[in-house]
């Protein structure tokens, strides 16, 4: 196997230069990584075969968007253990934070395949059904179990922040954002109906969730080592928008606009995940909601080398090496790939490098390790 | 009186009405409205539906809504054109799925509509099908496409997978392949040796037509 800079056996973070560099303040030689999810299937080789840690399940239900953890006594070491490994993996493949995010319990319905990616056996991924939700009535909406924000909500946020290597800044979320927890709750078919047929149910659908994610980022916000938010909240696929760009500025921009502004209060940057073709929505995003930084960008779909030119002097981009290429470039041509985008994003700060998505299941572990050392020895 | 009917059968359509449609289909029966002329309307409202999603004038929740109408006055009409042993023009035969390991099915839903909306005969599968499946539907329905759907960059394989299997059968050469998905790219489709591509469902619909000739 090819010698890696990764994991790095002693690193030194530094997430105030990170931050320096996403606001223009200063211009690196070379980018830092950023991550916005990294699945279970890279993490375990990495820490079990490269950093000689026991991997630990958490008895997460993975139906549920971000885990729903068992904090019982029982249990604790074991979340514990857990939040270990996860601080290990960041601080040790050089990031300046730990990425980290959970979910408030929303139960909704979730259908469950086998992962058939290459190399994961026996693994079990859970998709929200797109026709049938657990909220179709106002009746459903009155019924539903919302949940109340309780301080074991930020156990784990708790626990990193206090074990937090010298250097490393924290990053979260509420795992889900308001649209995504809406089309789970609903399906996107319901969602699509209710949308013209019962835009009242929507829109109280809509705030229930968004009141929800807004008292959440209060108690994050609290939190002194909280570096920023990055929420995820996906409004495209690979041609445009999901829903029509009036209803998502109607809806639900005005919710990210809040949260922004939360942030803002506290000197935090707000960050926004946001996959598939979202440039109808873009200059709400930056003028109206005002974001200081956007992840997801794939060729052919949102190009990390468009967003530059159009968007590069006014928020900091985050990520950009295509999925598809990061899944089945042999490692040279990734490389030179991952050189090109670094070439061409780098000058002028604002920017660090990282996949275009969350790095799922199906990417390779060498080229993830590769798209890690090329970014570190550039 | 009939042309009022269709009309507002069309207009159902137009505006996603799926109750409405479905009755109004109903309805058309029962005034000895022609089976085939019902199709044509709805078929066309779907057809212009698909239309103004391909000049961006439209959104998805459009064609969901268009696909859902649709599919709730079709049958209704399609039992009667085969109660009366009617023979209904056919551009080929589809079959049609979503592979095994994804549940993605909105995109793969529409496509069908406007497959039938476009004239073919669509075999729907569903979701999470097996190699073995689509081939045995291939054989059975005597398929002239065969129409994969893979939302996830994970699931896409599979579609390299049935078409090797084609190979095996000898069948490679009966049935065209389209293939289509979230996470595919024209590369993609090429490379796993793929008859067609295209990334939005009413542009799926067109190239069934170029694929056969029609």
């Amino acid at each position: 196997m090819t010698k890696f800079k990764v994991p790095i056996e002693k690193p030194k973070p530094d997430i105030n230069r990170f931050l320096d560099i996403m606001k223009g303040k200063i211009i690196p030689d070379k980018p830092p990584l950023v991550e916005y999810l990294i699945d279970d299937a890279l993490m375990k080789p990495i820490l079990e075969n490269m950093l000689g840690r026991k991997w630990v399940e958490t008895s997460d239900k993975i139906d549920y968007m971000g885990g729903q953890m068992d904090f019982s006594k029982e249990n604790i070491k074991t979340v514990n253990a857990w939040l270990d490994n996860q601080i290990a993996f960041w601080y040790h493949m050089g990031y300046d934070f730990v990425r980290v995010e959970a979910s408030l319990t929303l139960p909704a319905i979730s259908l469950k395949v086998a992962d058939t990616a290459k190399g994961v056996k026996g693994v079990t991924r859970a998709w929200q059904d797109e026709t049938k939700g657990v909220i179709r009535s106002w009746d459903d909406f009155e019924k539903y179990p919302w949940p109340k924000i309780t301080e074991n909500d930020f156990y784990i946020h708790r626990y990193i922040c206090d074990h937090l290597p010298d250097g490393m800044g924290f990053i979260s979320c509420h795992a889900g954002g308001v649209y995504e927890h809406l089309s789970r709750l609903m399906s996107y078919e319901g969602l699509c109906y209710t949308l013209y047929d019962d835009p009242a149910l929507f829109k109280a659908v809509t705030d229930k969730i968004g009141g929800l994610i807004y008292e959440y980022d209060k108690h994050l916000l609290e939190l002194d080592k909280l570096t920023l938010i990055l929420q995820g909240d996906d409004y495209g696929y690979s041609e445009q928008v999901l829903i029509p760009p009036e209803d998502i500025r109607k809806y639900f921009l005005p919710w990210h606009k809040k949260y922004a502004q939360l942030s803002h209060e506290k000197g935090k940057p707000y960050y926004l995940h946001c996959c598939g073709k979202v440039d109808a929505i873009m200059e709400d995003l930056i003028n109206d909601v005002k974001i200081d930084g956007k992840h997801s960008f794939q060729d052919g779909v949102a190009s990390i080398f468009d967003a530059k030119k159009l968007y590069g002097d006014r928020i900091c981009l985050l990520g950009g090496v295509d999925m598809d290429k990061l899944a089945r470039y042999e490692p040279e041509n990734l490389r030179k790939y991952i050189r090109q985008i670094i070439n061409k994003c780098a000058p002028g700060g604002k920017f660090a490098i990282g996949a275009g998505n969350s790095i799922s299941s199906y990417i390779p572990v060498e080229n993830y390790l590769t798209m890690c050392d090329t970014a570190l020895t550039y | 009186m009939s042309n009022e009917i269709l009309e507002n059968l069309k207009k159902a359509i137009l505006e996603y009405e799926s109750e409405k449609a479905a009755n109004l289909a109903r309805e058309a029966l029962e005034k000895k409205i022609d089976p085939a002329k019902a199709l044509n309307v709805m078929t066309e409202a779907v057809r212009q539906v698909g239309d103004g999603f391909g000049r961006g004038e439209l959104w998805l929740p459009d064609l969901v809504g268009a696909a859902d109408a649709m599919q709730s006055a079709m049958p209704i009409i399609q039992k009667e054109i085969e109660r009366k042993g009617m023979k209904v023009e056919t551009l080929g035969v589809v079959v049609v799925g979503t592979v095994f390991g994804d549940i993605h099915s909105i995109g793969k839903t529409m496509v069908c509509t406007l497959l039938a909306a476009e004239g073919f005969t669509v075999y729907d599968l569903g979701v999470n099908v097996t190699a073995e499946k689509f081939i045995e539907a291939v054989k059975k329905y005597k398929a002239d496409i065969l129409a994969m759907s893979a939302l996830m960059t994970m699931t896409a394989p599979e579609q390299r997978k049935v078409i090797a299997i084609l190979k095996k059968e000898n069948l490679r050469d009966k049935v065209k392949v389209m293939v289509g998905g979230g996470s595919l790219t024209e590369e993609f489709a090429k490379n796993i040796g793929a008859d067609g591509y295209d990334p939005t469902a009413p542009g799926g619909a067109k190239l069934a037509r170029r694929l056969l000739n029609k």
